[in-house]
C-alpha cells in the first residue's frame, strides 16, 4: 500500500559553519493493507523523521514515498491534497494538534469543513459515529481540551483522523505518554478499528513489548538506519542492538551500568552505526554494512 | 529498634481547589524496613506523588495533612520546618521526576552535589570537592574534575539524572523517594536508572519508588503497594504480588501491562473529588456486590495486605 525506497532526511543548521545530522539514512519499507507494522527504536534514533516523511509533513531530502503505486514525493501540494485524508498521523502528545480554544466536537467536526461538500446535518451525525467508534460519550463533545483526560484526548486525536476514512494511521509514540491501563485501552481502540475499516498501522514506539503486543512485523532502527526487520524479531532476535533492547527491557544483568552514546563518529564513518556501543565489534565493523536477507529476516550485521 | 526505617500510618491528605476537595490520599499505611526497596505503584492521577510529598513535608501550601510519619521511631510529621530541613537531604533524600528542573541551572554540578555534605555532614570546602568527585566517579560521570565545573546544560540526560543520584545520596541518606524516575524514557535509559539505583540499594540504602512502569517494579523492588484513586489497595510481597495479585484491581492493572496481552481496565478512573462511595474501584469491578457499597476492611492475608470486600 505505502512504499518507501531509500529515504534520508538531513537536518542541517548554522548558516556559516553548517552542521549537517543524518536523522534518516536509506530507510526502505513497505507497509501492506491491513497490516500493524511496529518501528522501535530509542528516542533520537529517526523514527518519528520518518513518520513525518511518511505523511508528507516533512520533504525527504532524498528518496521517494509511494502510495498504491502514486509518487507523492515531490507532488504540488493542491494534488497531494487528495490523499491527505488517506494516511493519518497521530502524534505523541494530543495537546500539540488540538486548538485549545475549540470544543474537541469542532476539532472533530474540521476536516469534514475543510473538505468541503458535507451538510451540518451530515457533520454533525458523522461526529456523532466517530465519537461512538472510539468509545467517547456525547457529554464529552462541548468540552475543550484541558477538560478531558490524557486518554480521552488520545481518542478524540484518533476520531479526528479517522474522519476522511483514512487507510493508513501512523501513530507516533501514541500512547507512550499514557499510563498502562489506559495505554492497553488506545491500542484495543486502534486494533478494533484496524479489524472493522482493514486499515494499515503504523506503530512507531520504543516499548518493545507493547510492539510486541500490537504489530505482526517488526522493524527495528538505530542511528536513522534499519538494523533489523522481521516477523518473530523478539522471539530471536539477530542484530547485537535488538539484543540489548531485549535486555534493557528485561533488566538483564543490572551490575553494569551501560556507557552512554555520545553517537558522534566521523562523519566519513561509513561502517556499522552501532559501532562504538557493540559489544561484539570487530575490525569489520568499519566497513559499510548492507541489509542481508537472513531466513527470511533483514538484517544489518555481517556476523549473522 | 526495630528494623522498621519508616512507618506511615493513617494519613490523609486533601486539597481544596475551585472544583470540590481533592482526597488524594486516604488512609495510607504502610511501613519499610532498612535495606528495602518499596514500590508504591498507581496511575496517574491515583495521589501517589502527593503521598510522597506528604511524607517529606514537602505538600503544596493548602493541602490539609492528617495522620502519623514515623521515620526511625521519631514522628517526623509533627517537626517543624527548621527540624524538618535538618532530615531532608540528611536521612531522607528525594530524585525528583525531571533532572533538568530539579537542578539549579546556574549552579555548577559540582557545587549542587557537594551540597548535601556541606549542609549536612559539615564538611568543608575541600573536603567535599573531594568527595563529590569521588561521587561523580561512582556514578560513571568522568572526568570528574572537568565534569564537575559544568553547568547542567552540558550533561545530557541520563547523565544529569546520575548526577541528581549524586547529589541524592552524597549525605548517605537511609530512605530516598524516588518519583517517577522513568517517566519518558527510553528502554535504555531505564534499564540504566535501575542498574544505578540497584547500585545504591545494594549499599543498604531503602527505598520508596514511586511509579507507574509496572516492568520497572518489579525489577527493582522487594515489596509492592497498589494505589488507586487515593487509597492502597493492596500490599504484598513482589512475587507473591506477580504470581498472584489479590485486588481485583491489581489483577486488571497487571493484565493491562504489554507482556500480559494489554487488556484494558473497563471503564475510566474516577474523579478525584466525587469519588464513588464505598470501594473505589467497585464501578469497574469484576467481583463487585451489595456490600462494596460500603468501605471495604483492610484484610491481612499472609503478610499481605488488601482492601476488599472479597477476602473479608
Amino acid at each position: 500500500m505505502l512504499k518507501a525506497e531509500n529515504l534520508h532526511c538531513v537536518y542541517s543548521s548554522g548558516l556559516i559553519k553548517t552542521v549537517k545530522n543524518r536523522a534518516v539514512s536509506g530507510v526502505d519499507l513497505e507497509i501492506f493493507p491491513g497490516e500493524t507494522l511496529a518501528i522501535v527504536g530509542e528516542s533520537g534514533c529517526g523514527k518519528s523523521t520518518l513518520a513525518k516523511m511518511l505523511v508528507q509533513q516533512l520533504a525527504p531530502s532524498s528518496g521517494e514515498v509511494f502510495f498504491e503505486g502514486t509518487k507523492l514525493t515531490g507532488m504540488n501540494w493542491k494534488n497531494l491534497r487528495n490523499f491527505m485524508g488517506k494516511i493519518q498521523l497521530i502524534p505523541q502528545n494530543p495537546d500539540d494538534v488540538l486548538d485549545p480554544k475549540w470544543t474537541v466536537e469542532r476539532s472533530v467536526a474540521e476536516p469534514f469543513v475543510l473538505c468541503g461538500g458535507f451538510s451540518r446535518e451530515e457533520i454533525s451525525e458523522n461526529v456523532d459515529a466517530l465519537f461512538a467508534e472510539v468509545g467517547l460519550s456525547v457529554e464529552h463533545k462541548p468540552r475543550y481540551p484541558h477538560e478531558l483526560s490524557g486518554g480521552e484526548l488520545q481518542r478524540v486525536v484518533i476520531a479526528r483522523a479517522l474522519a476522511l476514512k483514512p487507510e493508513l494511521l501512523v501513530c507516533d509514540e501514541a500512547t507512550s505518554m499514557l499510563d498502562v491501563s489506559v495505554q492497553a485501552f488506545i491500542v484495543a481502540v486502534l486494533k478494533e478499528i484496524q479489524k472493522k475499516r482493514g486499515l494499515g498501522l503504523v506503530f512507531i514506539t520504543h516499548d518493545l513489548e507493547a510492539a510486541k503486543a500490537v504489530s505482526d512485523r517488526v522493524l527495528v532502527m538505530y542511528a536513522g538506519e534499519i538494523v533489523e526487520e522481521g516477523k518473530d524479531v523478539f522471539d530471536s532476535p539477530l542484530h547485537p542492538y535488538t539484543r540489548a533492547l531485549l535486555d534493557a527491557v528485561r533488566y538483564v544483568s543490572l551490575d553494569v551500568v551501560l556507557q552512554e552514546d555520545d553517537r558522534a563518529l566521523p562523519d566519513d564513518f561509513l561502517g556499522c552505526p552501532y559501532f562504538r556501543m557493540c559489544r561484539e565489534r570487530t575490525g569489520a565493523c568499519k566497513e559499510p554494512q548492507k541489509l542481508r536477507d537472513v531466513s527470511g529476516r533483514l538484517v544489518r550485521c555481517w556476523k549473522v | 529498634m526495630s528494623d522498621v526505617l519508616l512507618k506511615v500510618s493513617g494519613v490523609s491528605v486533601s486539597i481544596p481547589t475551585g472544583q470540590g476537595t481533592v482526597r488524594a490520599v486516604d488512609d495510607a499505611a504502610f511501613s519499610i524496613k532498612k535495606h528495602e526497596v518499596f514500590s508504591l505503584i498507581g496511575e496517574s492521577g491515583s495521589g501517589k506523588s502527593i503521598l510522597g510529598q506528604a511524607i517529606i513535608k514537602l505538600l503544596p501550601p493548602n493541602a490539609v495533612f492528617s495522620g502519623k510519619v514515623e521515620l526511625d521511631g521519631r514522628e517526623i510529621s509533627a517537626l517543624s520546618e527548621k527540624e524538618m530541613q535538618k532530615i531532608r537531604g540528611k536521612t531522607v533524600a528525594s530524585i525528583a521526576q525531571n533532572p533538568y528542573l530539579a537542578m539549579n541551572p546556574g549552579l555548577r554540578v559540582g557545587t549542587q552535589v557537594a551540597e548535601p555534605m556541606r549542609a549536612h555532614l559539615g564538611l568543608g570546602k575541600e573536603d567535599a570537592k573531594d568527595r563529590t568527585r569521588g561521587a561523580l566517579k561512582y556514578f560513571d560521570i568522568l572526568p570528574p574534575e572537568v565534569r564537575e565545573r559544568e553547568y547542567p546544560f552540558q550533561y545530557s540526560g541520563g547523565m544529569l539524572q546520575r548526577a541528581m543520584v549524586a547529589m541524592g545520596t552524597a549525605a548517605d541518606p537511609e530512605l530516598i523517594i524516588a518519583d517517577e524516575p522513568t517517566k519518558g524514557v527510553d528502554v535504555l535509559k531505564r534499564r540504566n536508572i535501575a542498574a544505578i539505583f540497584q547500585k545504591v540499594a545494594s549499599e543498604g540504602c531503602a527505598f520508596l519508588l514511586i511509579t507507574h512502569d509496572v516492568g520497572f517494579a518489579r525489577a527493582m523492588s522487594d515489596r509492592i503497594a497498589v494505589n488507586y484513586c487515593g487509597q492502597i489497595l493492596e500490599i504484598a510481597g513482589k512475587d507473591e504480588f506477580f504470581k498472584e495479585p489479590l485486588h481485583p484491581y491489581s489483577k486488571a492493572l497487571l493484565d493491562a501491562v504489554p507482556e500480559r496481552g494489554m487488556h484494558p481496565i473497563p471503564g475510566s478512573s474516577p474523579s478525584m473529588i466525587d469519588v464513588p462511595e464505598g470501594c473505589r474501584f467497585h464501578p469497574r469491578c469484576p467481583h463487585k456486590t451489595k456490600s462494596c457499597l460500603s468501605d471495604p476492611p483492610v484484610v491481612e492475608i499472609d503478610g499481605r495486605y488488601v482492601r476488599c470486600w472479597l477476602y473479608a
